[in-house]
This record gives C-alpha cells, structure tokens and sequence, in this order.
C-alpha cells in the first residue's frame, strides 16, 4: 500500500507491507533510526514520536493510520547541528545512561513542554509516565526538563 | 514483531465501515489501536481486514443535550481528561480518563475503543455503569441506545453484534463523580480500581447512586447493594464504610500475579470509601 507522510517537515512516499508499523517505517523505509524499538510490546516509550502535535508509541500505530499525517522524531529537534535546548539541557544534566532510552523521553517532552511551558515537577513525572528508562535516570532527566522549562523553581 | 498479515482499509465515512464489517468475515474495526494493534503483534486475534475508522468525521465531538454529556467515539482519552466541558459536566469520566494506561496511549486510545475491547481491567467501563450512561451503537440496522449495564456481557465480549460499531456514548451530568484506581507501577495495568457516581439534594441527602468495580472477573461489577445503602442518607461516616465493605462484597476479584483475591478484596473496599468520600464532597459543591 502506498503511505505518504510529513517526516521532520520532509514529505516522503512509501509502497509498504499494512502490516508495516509506523517505526518500522521510520527506521526501514526511511532509515531514521533514532527513533528505537525498545519493548516492541507497547509498555517503554523508547519509540516515541510526535503525531500531529500528540507524543506517541511509533510501535503501536499501524502505517495506514500515519498516513497523510505529520511526524516528528528525534533527527527534527536540532537546528542546522545545534541541540534544541531540551537537548542540550539532557546533555548538561547527564540525563542520559546508555542513552537507549533517549530520544522517547526527547520526544514525549518535547511535546508536553509545547502544552505546558512552566510545569511543576509533579507534572513532569506525570508526563513521562509512558517512558521507562533501565539506567534508572529518571531523576537527571526530570531536573533536565524542569531546566529547559520556564520552571523557576522545583516544588 | 510485526502483526500478520491482513488487509488495510481505510474508511472514510460510517456507512462504508458498516458494510466491510457486516460483509467481510474476519474484519475488525481499528480506531485507535492502543488495544487491538498489541493484540494483534501478540498474535491473539489475526483479522483478514483491518477497517480504520479513526478518520470517519462526525465522531470526534463532545457536546450536551439536556443533562447528558455526549462524546462520540474516536475521542481520545487524553481528549476526556483535558476538556473542560467533560471536566465540569461529570469529573469521574474526567478522572477516570486521566488514570488510563499512560499518556503515549492516551493520546491514540478512544472512548469507543476502550469500551468495545472489554477488558475487566479497563477503566472506562466502571465510568460508564456508575454514571448510568448509555452506548449509542449504528449497524446495517440502524441505531440503538443501550444501557452499560446491558453493553458488557463478560470479558472481551459486548453485546455488539457484526457489522455494528459504537458512535458515541451519552452520560447523565453530575457533577458527584470520583474514580480510584490502583498501579503497581506507572504504566502498568491497575490492580482494582472503583468508579462512583452520586446524585445529591440540596439537603445533603443521596438521590442516587451509581457504583461500580474495575478489575474483578466480570466487567464492570455494579456494586448494587452498597448503592442501595447510600441512597436517602447523606453518606456519613458509617454508611460510606457500609457501603465500602458492599462494594467489596459485590465484586469477584480474580487473584493472580497482580495480587490474591483476598488482598484485592481489601484493595476494593479502600478504595470504595475513598470515592465514595471525595463523590459525596463534589456532589454536596454543586
């Protein structure tokens, strides 16, 4: 089936399997492997992408339904090589292990920083409800969103 | 791990869904495919036609109409918790949307989709029973309204019938509503969870009472006899623990990794008295 999709502003046409998901799509057809395949169960978040505006698991949206529609993976947040500040700021709080996990949690907070620029730290732990990282980062990486955010302060 | 193979069909409107679904044997409906797409992978059920209906239009809207709140199907469960019309016209759907699964899936997973898969864990079924709400279902024959009670008829069945889809549900406002769920862990599916909805006069006392048990082995488990306990008192002290206890009584909880059904019974009856107690506080605000 044929499957035309807005990737990181790039418009791409893909004859593919319907049995074909969307990160599949992203990683096979279209060889952006930043987005990663985690779980493969529905349960870590590591295949977290932007679909039209909303984070989602990449594993568990079929091509057909990403069809005609907008996404965003980790290869769209830097500019021209230079980190978005959500970035640079996991960098700066060594939010990041081995780093498997990263670009889920880079994406399900870039979206929710977009909804809700000054969370409080309750919020954010919230937020990445859907991201499970192994290293047990969870901490440097909840002070790296709540640095990139307008947060002042942490409650 | 891909699922296995099946053909994909896009639909763009009710009518022609309809008529794949009655026509085709093996097609299923997809809308947002938080439960069916893993259902698939994990090779639980292998459909020959995946119908997608998440772009049929008409769908997608929350609306009222008298007392009742309607919200079609393919709204999203983030959708329930974040609007404000659904917030203030009845908060235990609200709630209870904003406790399903975690965010990612919240984002994809819809009210009609949670309701048509079933399972005696998921949240939206309970909501549904407490609040006295109705499924509002089109087929090849028309459309029928039908009551939660009547929708769910064990685990992973409803009384849906070929070539017949869920297009909205309509829910009576209220706003004495609360929903209390419990996780092991963030996203992982809950242990017991209890939905509650009450109706209050201006004197404090119950008018009505809905409540209902996620989690036990049947789907959402009215809890009659703790509802026939609150009715005509204002749901003091002694009546909240009654009926907390009724609750627990009412519901068979299957003991399995998630915990025994002894523990699970204890699990109920708190977390009965702790929707019980926050319904009656929003139902006495207004």
């Amino acid at each position: 089936m044929k499957v035309e999709v807005v990737v990181n502003g790039v418009r791409h046409r893909v004859d593919c399997h319907p049995s074909t998901l969307l990160v599949h799509l992203l990683r096979e057809e279209l060889e952006l492997t930043g987005t990663h395949v985690g779980c493969d169960t529905s349960s870590c978040g590591a295949c977290t992408v932007i679909l039209d505006g909303a984070a989602v698991k990449s594993c568990t949206v079929l091509a057909g339904q990403a069809d005609g529609r907008e996404i965003e993976t980790v290869e769209g947040l830097a500019d021209r090589g230079k980190l978005s500040p959500l970035q640079q700021a996991f960098a700066d709080h060594f939010a990041l292990q081995c780093g498997f996990c990263t670009s889920g949690f880079l994406m399900a907070a870039t979206a929710f920083l977009r909804q809700n620029a000054e969370p409080a730290e309750p919020e954010v732990r919230k937020a990445l409800e859907g991201n499970l990282c192994r290293c047990t980062g969870y901490q440097h990486i909840v002070d790296a969103i709540l640095s990139a955010s307008g947060a002042k302060e942490r409650l | 791990m891909r699922p296995p193979d099946f053909a994909f069909r896009s639909s763009p409107t009710l009518e022609e869904a309809l008529a794949i679904l009655n026509s085709e044997d093996g097609s299923v409906a997809l809308a947002g495919g938080q439960s069916l797409i893993p259902m698939m992978r994990f090779r639980l059920i292998r459909p020959s036609t995946v119908v997608d209906i998440g772009r049929i239009e008409g769908l997608d809207s929350v609306g009222s109409s008298g007392d009742m709140l309607e919200i079609g199907a393919l709204v999203t469960a983030s959708r329930v918790s974040q609007s404000p019309m659904i917030r203030s016209l009845s908060p235990l759907w609200a709630e209870t949307a904003s406790v399903i699964a975690d965010p990612l899936v919240r984002n994809l997973g819809t009210v009609g989709g949670n309701l048509a898969h079933a399972d005696p864990l998921n949240d939206l079924p309970a909501a549904l029973v407490a609040a006295r709400g109705k499924v509002v279902v089109e087929g090849v024959n028309g459309t029928q309204v039908i009551e939660g009670d009547d929708f769910f008829v064990g685990p992973f069945e409803t009384s849906l019938r070929r070539g017949e889809l869920i297009t909205g549900i309509r829910l009576p406002r209220g706003s004495g509503g609360a929903y209390e769920k419990m996780k092991r862990a963030a996203a992982d599916y809950g242990v017991a969870g209890v939905a509650v909805q009450l109706t209050m006069n201006g004197a404090g006392r119950v008018t009505g009472a809905g409540i209902a048990v996620t989690g036990s082995e049947q789907v959402a488990t009215r809890a009659a006899q703790a509802e026939a306990i609150l009715v005509g008192s204002r749901a003091g002290a002694s009546e909240v623990a009654r009926a907390a206890s009724a609750t627990a009584a009412s519901a068979r909880m299957p003991g399995d990794d998630r915990g025994s059904a002894r523990y699970k019974r204890e699990l109920v009856r708190v977390l009965a008295g702790r929707a019980i107690r926050r319904a009656t506080e929003r139902g006495a605000g207004g």
